[in-house]
């Protein structure tokens, strides 16, 4: 009997920073759906403990929030607040803090919001048993190379579980578009749909992924 | 001709920073500074805040050690409370503190200063980083991100996420450990131990080919600061703090750290955010004086755990007195993540560990409560007056990393005496050793200057004009 096929699902950003949190919401929301099917973390970084983890799963989903590619500065200027709160002791500044009301720019939502991406293992060490000029050549490579220690990009942590455990799972980066990143956990409305996009798609990409995973088990 | 030598920014450390090496006509090193660049001033606008908010706000220091903030500042609320913590709770408050050590050692030692050592200072600086030591030596790698992991899940568990966890408070700590989180923790303890043991043999065998570093980074005869338990036992909780000098003798057997005000002072220097806590009967900058793992080792009778006072024996074998040469802190920070796991050990094996008491209550009974703990990176103290609602009037934080200020910019000069004369060019493995000099104490500049940043370096060389003459930058 084989072992169960794994999930996992990390949802990374900084949760205080409004849209920045999107990330969050959709692992957390595919996790209370999924539950004892799909291992869900969350963190402000990904880390290079998490490749770990990745190297241990069948299936992966790293989520993060990013501004949508191609967005104008025009677009974001008319994401404005229509309503002002006065809120004593608030931080941000003059007592004030937008609510979240927004005018926004239909042409910004009425484009795909969601863009889905997998990420390939930078080279496969499976079956190479003199894999370690490859690997130096990995460590030296741009997309890895500006390591600080404890954060890494989504590439990097892919290449990671290569490194450690010889394997990497299918892994797909989903980005919700993001306009809003001011201090408070409130979501734009670009954001909001974005992340009930990407909770559609993850849920419908498991339920596919596992249907065809079971019938092997 | 004489030069300055820039540094800017330094990398792989917790911060923004760069380093400065001012040359003399022969292009010798007449001085080397540490620049810390980057602030943010939690002091003062904490001021107005409420003390039972001061946990949760000051843990944004960092990302890093913000459970070292959160157990200073509880405990400063512990004493404007005026209570007792329940044995629940104190035992609860340890083992996190304990987490944090390990966590934060194995990313100091593994993520950011292994490269070195087992890649090699003159190692291609493209992969003289976690990626280059995990195509190296894989196992040395998964070893190292295994034992964060476990640290940051022992957090984790107690706190209810990982980073930021609103778990400790004045008066104890929000909720208790359950049997299966502790049976979980307990059972992930033999690999750990296991795991760093093989580390520390690791280090001692990699020492070999180090010598010239190990003497570059130099001996300093600095004092010494850490908390001990009541029989002078390694602490990294709570007790008396004690400072001995170069040659281990006591010169402060018991301060309460309730009045470290009266022992320490804070200068300031034009050229660094960074603060310079020095001992004040000596004055500045003679007060000089160490914090952190090489500090708490030197400082201690013994640890009180049978493996780790094997290392410590052995530890203690590399000097005269204290053990002086920044180089060790790398040996020190393994032998208190040995020392961290067994204590881990003990207190999971106590019954008091998972009493559901756990926090006392109690409103506003005094207007100044100062608390103290060891951070991984030394002696943390968090100083807060209230008024009698509890709203803070006036905050003072005094970070372990700006107490290892004056040590730093010394082991900065010493390193670069060793390595930069008559003028040479700098070399790619020369600024490296400079950095790692920095990175040897693993400072903290997050917490330090309570600052946000990114972690690159800069170096500069300066001559006598004050002219910049070269200039290195990651």
């Amino acid at each position: 009997m084989t072992r169960p096929k794994s999930v996992l699902v990390v949802g990374y950003g900084n949760p205080s920073r409004q849209d920045d949190g999107a990330g969050w919401l959709v692992a957390e929301a595919i996790g209370r759906r999924w539950r004892q099917r799909v291992h869900v973390v969350t963190g402000q970084q990904l880390v290079p403990e998490w490749a770990l983890s990745l190297a241990e799963s069948d299936l992966a989903f790293l989520i993060d929030a990013e501004i949508q590619k191609g967005t104008r500065s025009d677009d974001l200027k008319e994401v404005v607040p229509l309503q002002i709160a006065k809120v004593p002791g608030s931080f941000h500044g003059e007592g004030q803090v937008r609510t979240q009301q927004i005018a926004i720019n239909p042409e910004i939502s009425s484009r795909r919001r969601v863009t889905v991406r997998k990420l390939c293992p930078t080279f496969n060490a499976t079956g190479d048993q003199d894999s370690s000029a490859d690997l130096d050549v990995i460590a030296q490579s741009q997309t890895v190379s500006r390591v600080g220690g404890h954060a890494i990009g989504p590439e990097s942590l892919v290449a990671l579980a290569v490194m450690l455990s010889g394997r990497a799972p299918e892994t797909h980066l989903v980005s919700i578009p993001a306009i809003w990143f001011g201090f408070g956990d409130g979501t734009s409305a670009v954001a909001r749909a974005g992340i009930a996009e990407a909770i559609d798609l993850i849920d419908a990409h498991l339920v596919r992924w596992l249907t065809g995973s079971l019938s092997d088990e | 001709m004489s030069r300055r030598i820039v540094i800017d920014p330094v990398t792989r450390i917790e911060g923004h920073a760069k380093i400065t090496i001012h040359l003399d006509d022969s292009g010798n090193v007449a001085e080397a500074r540490f620049h810390v660049t980057e602030f943010r001033g939690f002091e003062k606008f904490c001021e107005g805040r409420l003390f039972w908010e001061m946990p949760g706000i000051s843990a944004r220091i960092c990302g890093i050690c913000p459970v070292s903030h959160i157990l200073a500042s509880s405990k400063a609320g512990d004493h404007i409370l005026g209570v007792a913590v329940p044995p629940a709770g104190e035992k609860l408050r340890r083992l996190m503190n304990l987490a944090q050590i390990i966590q934060s050692h194995a990313l100091g030692f593994f993520h950011l200063s292994s490269p070195d050592l087992l890649l090699g200072f003159d190692s291609p600086p493209a992969s003289r980083n976690l990626f280059g030591l995990a195509a190296r030596y894989p196992d040395v790698a998964k070893m190292g991100i295994r034992m964060r992991q476990f640290g940051q899940e022992v957090i984790g568990t107690l706190g209810g996420r990982k980073i930021h966890p609103s778990w400790g408070v004045p008066g104890g700590v929000r909720d208790p450990l359950d049997v299966a989180e502790r049976d979980q923790i307990r059972a992930r303890v033999p690999e750990q131990i296991a795991a760093i043991q093989s580390t520390l043999q690791l280090y001692k065998d990699s020492l070999v080919g180090l010598d010239d570093e190990v003497r570059a980074f130099g001996e300093l005869p600095t004092l010494f600061l850490a908390l001990v338990g009541p029989g002078g036992e390694w602490e990294h909780y709570d007790g008396h703090l004690r400072l001995v000098d170069a040659n281990r003798q006591i010169v402060e057997a018991a301060i309460d750290p309730q009045r470290y005000g009266d022992y320490f002072g804070e200068a300031a220097e034009p050229w660094s955010y960074l603060k310079f806590p020095y001992y004040q009967p000596l004055g500045y900058p003679a007060g000089s004086y160490r914090v952190g793992p090489l500090a708490r080792l030197n400082v201690c009778e013994r640890i009180g755990s049978p493996l780790a006072d094997r290392e410590l024996a052995e530890f203690r074998t590399l000097g005269q007195g204290a053990v002086l040469g920044a180089f060790h802190y790398h040996y020190a920070r393994l032998i208190e993540i040995l020392a961290s796991l067994e204590a881990i050990e003990r207190l999971l094996d106590d019954p008091d560990i998972l009493s559901s008491r756990c926090r006392a209550e109690a409103s506003v009974n005094r207007l100044e409560g100062v608390g103290v703990s060891e951070a991984p990176r030394g002696t943390l103290f968090h100083h807060y007056r209230v008024d009698p609602t509890g709203r803070l009037e006036w905050v003072n934080l005094l970070i372990a990393t700006g107490q290892n200020n004056l040590a730093m910019n010394q082991t900065v000069a010493a390193v670069a005496r060793h390595y930069v004369r008559g003028g040479q060019d700098l070399t790619e493995g020369v600024l490296n050793r400079i950095e790692a000099s920095i990175r040897a104490y693993d400072p903290c500049l997050s917490c330090s200057t309570h600052a946000i940043g990114q972690m690159p370096l800069l170096i500069q060389l300066i001559g006598p004009d004050g002219q910049i003459r070269d200039e290195a930058r990651r």
